[in-house]
């Protein structure tokens, strides 16, 4: 669950790895797979990939949104812990940003919590997390975080961009988007 | 001032590894100066801090930034760009901003801005990858943008546009020379180093991102070497629109 | 045959570099760099810049101050050449930029008992600066990547000179480090401090490694085996004059101790239950650890969540509530404690309590949603 992951999924693709972007269009907007459905913002690409759902408008290292589904066994990865359905949502919280800060690649010590609370998913309470870090470059980044647990397992909705101009402009359409999903 | 700009120059040079040569166009324009040529009237354009890293690479492939040369090959680019002139020699660029001029937090704003700009460039270069087909509707729609941040400029400066400028060289030394003779013979490609220069014309009061362009060079340039980094640099600036932009010029000059 | 003659051929031409590095002598050398050392120093000076703006240090004025002190005693000469910094983590790590910056962790700092053993970590690093150990260090990559990369390219594999360019910042070779133990050493004892306690610093080091697995380059997993490097100090202890030397335990714990509570923090955010049940769960513990840190223990064992820690946490935080009463977490603890045994009066009372205790609470609605769920009776 690294915070860079969009620039992993950059360089897998110059690798040459198989990656297939498709533009969202109005018949293309209900989403549905065996764990979850959603509807999709009309306009941005989409793409599968083992880590799940990744949406971006301009480019995954100027927004991006993404679903997340993992099994609670070894939920996360980084240290170790499973999840469980009876999981409290602070307790979600505690365990993301723990994964979080063990996955961090350099450059992220300064990452600041900016707001951490009871947020729903679905109709099922779990956590909302905002957060902020700086890149090496010290260029500011800022992410939303929303988790819930359910018998199936964990699922994480993200969405990163940075601070200047596009966190805040594409922010309702993430908003919009949590909003769709059906657990 | 130098910015880490390793995960940019892997992209460039992913890109090279893709495409072969730079074959592909890589000068990008603002999709409402491709609609309207004149529709974005400018009149004071700057060269805002450049950026350059330049390093020695040892035989075995250890590189290493020697501050000096950055210094040379900085100052290299700065003057050849502000002598560039167009067919009609009218001075495109004739001002560049020296950052002890800006108070510390003006300083911080354009760190950070530069530091986007490296971001956004390397997303743009991103959607217009070959294997990228997907995304090159945002080569046909070119419309990035790094927000109004440094409007300040233009309040405070009466500064319209700016000119980013980004670049990196690598020199290999004798050894590192003699290792890729040696490897040719044997059939392995051993790097020897490449030059890399990024520019964006970037609109102050919008942030939009106008004009985009990089060229890269492998073994043949040396940023050190004023006419060498000239010719570089003329390269570079091909396809620039500041003409276009200058107001009262005819939109037509420097087509 | 041919392409390995002329492989050879070619590192012979490879112009290595040859010219011995001798230690400074004094601090006019570090005015007199070659062209060489200035590179270095450059990006030492660059990584001490990102180090900075990227929010890695520690901003603790006297502490800082403290360590000064402490590396002008053992490098008097070097006073203005080398300064100490304080990185914000809880990992056991110190190192050293070849311009004389000299970097430790919080959590080495805490885990330390005394000035004597600080003292052991700063010389050692010191001697990274005074023997540019950098420079040595530099040069032999270039000259072995040279040599690996005519190898690799005999055997068809030419990439290895990128990733020893690469792990340079994780440590100096073996050689280097065993120079840096030795000459540290005559430092300390210079200095006045007791010497016995150089291998204690590396005996609880070993603990902590052999305790938490820890296999990742650390300060010390990448220099000579631990227990190498112990022996080896136990024999330079043997021949020394075992005079006592200055200790200074209260000194430095009346600067250090105040890390304690944000280490253990720090370990829990991370999910890092072991580091805490490593330090806490020992007889001696809490003379050196204040009374709330029962809390933190209760939450190691929370978060561990083995058979009987549920009962052994509930036993910390109550501990912690007879000898902190103050401290508002534990509170917390018991309330989740409660809600999920099912006692929602309890339950409700202890978040009641935590709230008045701590108004300013940032998981405040957390807190208020189980006590909406409590009152439901969810």
């Amino acid at each position: 669950m690294k915070l860079l992951s969009g620039a992993i999924v950059l360089i897998l693709v110059l690798a040459g790895c198989a990656t297939t972007w498709i533009k969202v269009d109005d018949a293309g907007r209900s989403y549905k797979n065996e764990h979850y459905s959603s509807t999709l913002p009309t306009g941005w690409m989409r793409l599968e990939s083992d880590d799940g759902l990744v949406l971006s408008k301009d480019g995954i290292l100027l927004q991006y949104i993404s679903i997340l589904f993992r099994p609670h066994k070894k939920a996360f990865e980084e240290i170790e812990k499973d999840s469980s359905p009876a999981m409290l949502p602070s307790e979600l919280a505690e365990l993301t940003i723990a994964e979080i800060k063990a996955g961090q690649d350099e450059g992220l010590p300064s990452l600041r919590i900016l707001r951490n609370e009871p947020a729903e998913i679905a109709g099922h309470t779990g956590f909302g997390i905002h957060l902020q870090y700086k890149t090496a470059d010290g260029l500011r980044m800022e992410m939303l975080l929303r988790g819930v647990v359910n018998d199936n397992g964990f699922y994480l909705i993200k969405y990163s961009a940075p601070t200047l101009h596009y966190f805040n402009r594409d922010r309702q359409v993430y908003e919009t988007l949590v909003e769709s999903i059906q657990l | 001032m130098s910015h880490h700009r390793g995960f940019f120059s892997l992209l460039l040079i992913s890109v090279l590894a893709v495409t072969g040569c730079a074959s592909t166009p890589s000068s990008k324009l603002h999709y409402t100066i491709k609609q309207d040529p004149g529709s974005r009237p400018l009149e004071q354009i700057v060269l805002l801090p450049v950026d350059i890293d330049v390093y020695e690479m040892s035989a075995g492939g250890v590189k290493e930034e020697v501050p000096e040369w950055s210094s040379t090959a900085e100052n290299n680019v700065r003057n050849a760009l502000l002598v560039t002139k167009d067919a009609g020699n009218t001075c495109c660029i004739t001002r560049h901003v020296d950052s002890s001029s800006l108070t510390p937090d003006e300083q911080e704003i354009l760190e950070e801005h530069l530091a986007f700009f490296n971001t956004v460039a390397a997303n743009a270069l991103w959607t217009t990858l070959p294997v990228n087909t997907a995304w090159h509707f945002k080569a046909e729609h070119f419309d990035y943008t790094l927000g109004d941040g440094l409007s300040f400029l233009k309040t405070k400066y009466d500064l319209d546009a700016g000119l980013i400028l980004l670049g990196e060289d690598v020199v290999s030394t004798t050894g590192r020379k003699t290792t890729a003779f040696v490897g040719a013979m044997l059939g392995v490609a051993v790097p020897l180093g490449h030059s890399i220069l990024m520019v964006g014309l970037v609109d102050f009061s919008t942030g939009d991102l106008l004009w985009m362009n990089h060229e890269v060079s492998t073994g043949s340039t040396d940023l050190r070497d004023p006419d060498s980094c000239t010719e570089m640099a003329h390269r570079l600036m091909q396809g620039y629109p500041g003409t276009l932009l200058v107001k009262g010029s005819n939109p037509q000059a420097g087509n | 045959m041919r392409n390995t003659l002329l492989v050879l051929a070619m590192m012979l031409l490879t112009a290595c570099e040859s010219t011995p590095i001798r230690p400074m002598q004094g601090l006019d050398d570090t005015r007199s760099l070659s062209p060489e050392e200035r590179r270095l120093w450059h990006s030492a000076g660059e990584m001490d810049e990102k180090l900075e703006n990227a929010d890695y240090l520690y901003e603790d004025v006297a502490l800082q101050a403290y360590l000064e002190t402490v590396m002008q005693r053992i490098y008097p000469e070097y006073a203005d050449s080398i300064s100490v910094r304080i990185v914000d983590s809880p990992s056991l790590n110190a190192f050293a930029l070849p311009n004389g910056s000299i970097y430790i962790n919080t959590g080495m700092l805490s885990r330390l008992e005394n000035e004597a053993q600080v003292a052991t970590v700063l010389a050692h690093e010191g001697v990274h600066f005074t023997h540019k150990h950098s420079l040595q260090q530099r040069r032999s990559q270039k000259n072995s990547t040279a040599f690996s990369t005519g190898f690799g390219m005999v055997v068809g594999i030419p990439a290895l000179g990128d990733l020893i360019a690469l792990s340079s910042i994780y440590g100096f070779s073996k050689e280097l480090e065993r120079e840096a133990d030795a000459e540290g050493f005559k430092r300390l004892q210079s200095a006045g401090y007791d010497v016995s306690q150089a291998p204690v610093t590396f005996e609880f080091l070993l603990a902590e490694v052999e305790a938490l697995e820890i296999d990742e380059p650390y300060f010390f997993s990448t220099h000579p085996g631990l227990e190498e490097r112990i022996q080896s100090f136990r024999e330079l202890v043997e021949q020394h004059d075992k005079t006592n030397g200055y200790q200074g335990t209260e000194a430095y714990r009346t600067q250090v101790d105040k890390l304690q509570l944000e280490l253990l923090a720090d370990y829990l955010e991370l999910s890092q239950h072991q580091s805490v049940l490593l330090i806490l769960d020992r007889p001696d513990a809490f003379n050196r650890y204040p009374p709330s840190a029962w809390y933190h223990l209760g939450e190691a064992y929370r978060l561990r969540n083995e058979e009987g820690d549920t009962d052994r946490s509930v036993s910390a935080y109550r501990k912690a509530v007879q000898q902190a009463p103050e401290f508002a977490p534990t509170y917390r603890a018991l309330g989740m404690y409660y809600m999920k045994n099912n006692e929602p009066v309890l339950a409700d009372n202890y978040f009641n309590q935590y709230l008045e205790l701590h108004p300013d609470a940032t998981d405040r609605d957390y807190i208020e949603y189980y006590r909406s769920g409590l009152k439901a009776g969810k």
